[in-house]
């Protein structure tokens, strides 16, 4: 994690590590006031409220890592790798069904369009992390 | 794959094929209906066909070559459904060349599969594309007017100019709602050529346009003006209408179609992609100013969209291509420690990556939905109401019905007054009773009510049961026949229900 860092320009990874930083932080702040029920999630066998806690610290540190601490070949590894367990995650949720997982948190319900198009936003989300992270790690491995 | 990317009709060609496998493999030729409004162009359709002499009392909102073609295509392939979505698919496939031809100029190659990628992957156009609605065959019809005039290097001859103006002629005589293409049209013949030039070649391309407009209008049944001049351009109670918002639900177009804006002075104004821009902005201006849009014309508002999204979305794709592409490359050189980053092509990448994960996140599953439902249509054999019109079929002379589907499956006709009547519900002030007065007037064999419509009607409901039998239903649809012609009676799911006691 405390790799130095050779990539100081923002670019594409950065600002996915933003956006998974800022999900991150909202499955914390959901968690931390209670907004997360405790039924249990049908993909990961734990409860929701367990799971926001969860994953939101993985994402926060995901997110930390891809904009200040990881390499650009790690970053883009990291984000293809937290991309492509959402797709999973997604698709073996759209299988089994169930309660589905507070991802976008309380935002849902500050904006009410969002909980309308929840799951469809996050498989785009989900496929938009697993390309900037695919693209930019084959971009990485073309540098010498 | 070199093939493909050398000619541009190839790949043209590629989606309109796909969507003839779907329309075999699907059950739409011989579906009940594949379209909200389906079934009162058919009927029309019918009308015309086996009685001519009735069409003078026909209440039409739109002009009536769609209703001569159809018709036509009745007399020569038999009377069917099928054949009329047969013909709008065919529309759709020849505007998808046309679309083609357009925009080889602009991307190239195998990205022209994204015109219709785009444009058909929406919620509701595969649909549309196999439905025997008018707003498909006269956007086809619009596009080839402009596309036959196209021709970047060359100036048009003039009979490449008339040919224009006859196919615009016929979109506009197919439904007034083609000439939302108008502007666009101008913007596109102002941008090919110097304005001049434009004025001149705009002459032929009027005679066309004049002449075959008056040919139409002589060739048609009537002319009523009195109801072309009614046709509302309010909300109509009953049809599906289009929301603007429902653009949102597509954001991968969206973005794409966004890109393909941005491309326009980036590209010095290509004339496909400022056809498209004109169009776009002249029907979400008119469908903000009415407040309404029928669904059916939805088609208006994805085709511009589509066309733009693939210059975006080919231009964004090119940096993509470039990644994996390029050989090794060597890191550019070390600023203090900071290595510098391709803004444009990184903003290219954020663009193809963004548009692709929402075109697949927002828009596929609506697709892959649209398919199932497609696949799950029920058919005229398979469907009870049908086969029990069909019964009666013989010696029905009218049916009443708002679901003229139904009656259409059965080549029974719906008199000529009630046919649009039905189909544009409250716009002319009609109500239950001076609708009760005209079906009484008509005396029909059949009638095919809605128990929340016409049967909530006391009135309605007096005189149904005097005069006929109920025969079947099936949810709130309730088919009545004619006591003249002795139907068997089957007794209403309440009175079923109230003996058992439930």
């Amino acid at each position: 994690m405390s790799m130095p860092r050779t990539s100081g320009e923002p670019g594409l990874p950065q600002l996915a590590g933003v956006i998974l930083l800022t999900l991150g932080l909202l499955k914390l702040y959901a968690w931390s006031a209670g907004l997360v029920s405790p039924t249990q999630d049908a993909v990961i066998p734990m409860p929701l409220n367990k799971v926001a806690l969860f994953m939101g610290l993985i994402e926060v540190q995901m997110g930390v890592g891809v904009i200040f601490l990881l390499r650009p070949l790690r970053a883009a590894q990291g984000l293809a790798l937290i991309g492509a367990s959402f797709v999973c995650y997604r698709w073996l949720h759209s299988l089994l069904g169930g309660t589905p997982c507070p991802c976008l948190a309380g935002a849902t319900s500050l904006l009410p369009i969002l909980r309308m198009h929840e799951d469809k936003l996050l498989l785009s989300l989900s496929i938009w992390f697993f390309l900037i992270g695919a693209m930019s790690w084959v971009r990485e491995t073309r540098i010498k | 794959m070199k093939l493909f990317t050398q000619h541009w009709l190839l790949c043209s060609l590629l989606i309109p094929l796909v969507l003839g496998i779907t329309f075999v493999w699907s059950p739409a030729w011989a579906a009940v209906a594949t379209g909200a409004t389906e079934g009162a162009e058919l009927s029309k359709a019918l009308l015309l066909s086996e009685r001519p002499a009735a069409v003078g009392d026909l209440e039409i909102n739109q002009p009536w070559l769609y209703t001569m073609m159809v018709s036509a295509l009745f007399k020569t392939f038999g009377t069917s459904a099928g054949i009329a979505r047969l013909f709008t698919l065919i529309s759709a496939a020849t505007m998808l060349v046309a679309l083609g031809w357009m925009l080889h100029h602009v991307v190239g190659g195998l990205r022209l599969l994204l015109v219709g990628i785009f444009c058909f992957s929406v919620k509701g156009m595969l649909m549309l594309s196999m439905s025997a609605q008018p707003g498909l065959p006269a956007i086809s019809f619009a596009i080839l007017a402009t596309a036959i005039i196209y021709k970047p290097v060359h100036p048009p001859g003039w009979k490449r100019l008339l040919l224009s103006g006859v196919l615009l002629a016929c979109a506009t005589q197919i439904t007034f709602m083609a000439l939302t293409v108008l502007p666009a049209f101008v913007v596109f013949v102002f941008r090919q050529w110097e304005w001049r030039s434009a004025c001149k070649y705009l002459r032929f391309w009027g005679i066309g346009l004049v002449m075959a407009t008056l040919i139409i209008m002589v060739l048609s049944p009537n002319v009523n003006f009195r109801h072309l001049l009614n046709s509302p351009t309010g909300p109509i109670e009953n049809q599906p209408q289009f929301h603007l918002n429902t653009l949102f639900f597509n954001p991968g177009l969206m973005l794409a179609a966004g890109f393909g804006i941005f491309q326009l002075a980036k590209r010095k104004y290509p004339a496909p992609l400022l056809f498209a821009s004109a169009w776009l902005a002249t029907v979400t201006i008119l469908a903000w100013v009415w407040g309404y849009w029928p669904e059916s014309e939805m088609a208006q508002f994805y085709i511009p969209m589509a066309m733009l999204g693939t210059a975006g979305f080919a231009a964004a794709f090119s940096s993509v291509l470039s990644v994996f592409q390029a050989g090794p490359v060597s890191a550019q050189p070390l600023q203090n420690s900071v290595r510098q980053i391709d803004t444009h092509n990184e903003l290219n990448m954020l663009a193809a990556v963004t548009i692709f994960a929402f075109w697949v996140g927002f828009t596929v599953p609506d697709f892959v939905a649209e398919l199932k439902q497609l696949h799950r249509l029920p058919a005229v054999k398979d469907n009870e109401l049908c086969l029990s019109i069909k019964e009666n079929a013989k010696s029905t002379k009218w049916c009443y019905t708002r679901f003229a589907e139904y009656a259409f499956a059965n080549h029974v006709l719906i008199p000529p007054e009630l046919i649009g009547l039905t189909q544009l519900d409250g716009k002319y002030g009609q109500t239950n009773t001076s609708l009760l007065k005209m079906v009484k007037k008509n005396q029909p064999e059949q009638l095919l009510l809605a128990a929340n419509i016409e049967l909530r009607d006391q009135e309605w409901k007096t005189w149904t049961t005097n005069h006929y039998i109920l025969v079947d239903q099936d949810g709130e649809k309730e088919l009545w026949v004619s006591r003249s012609l002795h139907p068997q009676n089957i007794q209403p799911s309440n009175d079923i229900l109230r003996k058992l006691g439930l």
